[in-house]
């Protein structure tokens, strides 16, 4: 597959407009939990993608993150497929650089500065988005848009995690575990009971001042995504953090340090799998470890009589 | 025999046990006490006899069994793609 983006001599990525044109002159600016992320090079019809989705999180601030759109042949991309999806991508890591490859995106992060160039294809798929909106841009733009969360969020302190986040009187439960878990049910059972919804896929968890975390929303959900509003500002000190497994009656287990560590760390996408960010996720991810424990439920919403705050400290 | 961590493998020892990372597989294993102090042991000296040479000399436990253990023992992270058998 061809390099996109040769070199960068200053930590920026070069703007290279005869390798690769971008798409327009429009820009989007959202300010998102852990920073501002400027997107510049798009086309009108590709703000107008991106609206729906992100038009609650548009700042007039500063940014943190310069990502720039361009247009590359669909040759340079990956058309290989992996489990028949065609949003699956690809990443190498070197110590400066983050490169993403797939069939609707190549994108070069600069390690440091974070700012990106996203290159989607102007033949083929994506072409239409020249004039008329498509769909699948949005994707190829939330898929970096995730990654750079990550790694903000890791260069912040945190970890951008894989769970469900639901918001009660006293703060933050986050519920992680593979796919099929039941993170999306732990959601949608609490919804039913009036409980707020961070996510169902991702959230941040960031160090508050002082002492613990706290987990905020961000512009990315699971199958609940679409029901669930926009509402920026979400967020709270994270109380719970539990790894689920599916069993005949609701129960609440402690976890070894080792086992929390390694739950949470199954549960960051993207940055644990970077062997130059590994070290800073663990430390990142250290303080949270003994809060996690091991929720076995039978997919009713009792199990929220576990996580009061008396329950929780008679643990099996 | 000669082990080594794979090159995509990092542990770090937390409390009693040790995690696994296992990068290009995206997956976490955790060790216990004595799993976590074999690798520690593997890191300075990868042949397995110096190993059990070692182990002996921390555990209670007849050489044959500790042997046996051991070897079964990396034979399974071998598996399960931790450890990588080296060349002498």
């Amino acid at each position: 597959m061809k390099r996109f983006v040769p070199r960068s001599s200053s930590g920026r990525v070069e703007r290279e407009s005869a390798v690769a044109p971008v798409w327009g002159t429009s820009d989007l600016t959202l300010g998102l939990p852990g920073g501002v992320f400027r997107c510049a090079g798009l086309s009108e019809s590709q703000v107008e993608v991106l609206e729906p989705r992100f038009g609650a999180w548009r700042v007039g601030r500063q940014p943190d993150v310069h990502i720039e759109v361009r247009r590359a042949p669909q040759s340079s991309f990956d058309l290989r497929t992996v489990s028949g999806e065609v949003s699956t991508f690809e990443r190498a890591f070197d110590a400066d650089r983050v490169q993403l490859s797939g069939f609707d995106l190549l994108a070069l992060i600069e390690r440091e500065s974070l700012d990106a160039v996203l290159l989607t294809p102007v033949d083929g798929a994506l072409a239409s988005s020249v004039g008329t909106p498509d769909p699948r841009f949005l994707d190829a733009f939330e898929n970096l848009l995730r990654v750079l969360c990550a790694y903000r969020c890791l260069q912040q302190g945190g970890a951008l995690l894989h769970s469900s986040g639901v918001l009660t009187e006293r703060g933050v439960h986050l519920f992680i575990g593979p796919s099929g878990a039941g993170k999306t049910t732990v959601a949608r059972l609490s919804q039913e009971r009036g409980l707020g919804v961070l996510s169902d896929d991702i959230n941040l968890v960031l160090p508050a001042d002082g002492a613990g975390s706290f987990a905020q929303r961000l512009p990315f959900a699971g199958e609940l995504g679409n029901g669930l509003p926009a509402r920026p500002g979400d967020h709270g000190v994270v109380v719970g953090l539990h790894r689920l497994v599916q069993g005949p009656r609701h129960e609440l287990r402690a976890l070894s340090g080792g086992s929390g560590l390694a739950a949470l760390l199954g549960s960051c996408p993207f940055v644990n799998s970077d062997p130059f960010a590994l070290d800073r996720l663990i430390a990142n991810l250290e303080p949270l470890q003994d809060l996690v424990t091991e929720l076995s439920f039978r997919r009713d919403a009792d199990f929220w009589q576990l996580l009061s705050p008396s329950r929780q400290e008679v643990l099996v | 025999m000669s082990v080594r961590l794979r090159r995509d493998v990092r542990f770090r020892v937390v409390g009693d046990e040790a995690i696994v990372i296992r990068q290009r597989a995206a997956e976490v294993l955790v060790l216990n006490e004595v799993g976590a102090r074999i690798l520690q042991l593997l890191e300075v000296e990868p042949n397995l006899d110096e190993l059990v040479d070692s182990l002996a000399q921390e555990f209670e436990a007849e050489r044959s069994q500790l042997q046996a253990d051991a070897v079964a023992f990396v034979a399974e992270l071998v598996e399960a793609g931790v450890l990588e058998e080296v060349s002498p």
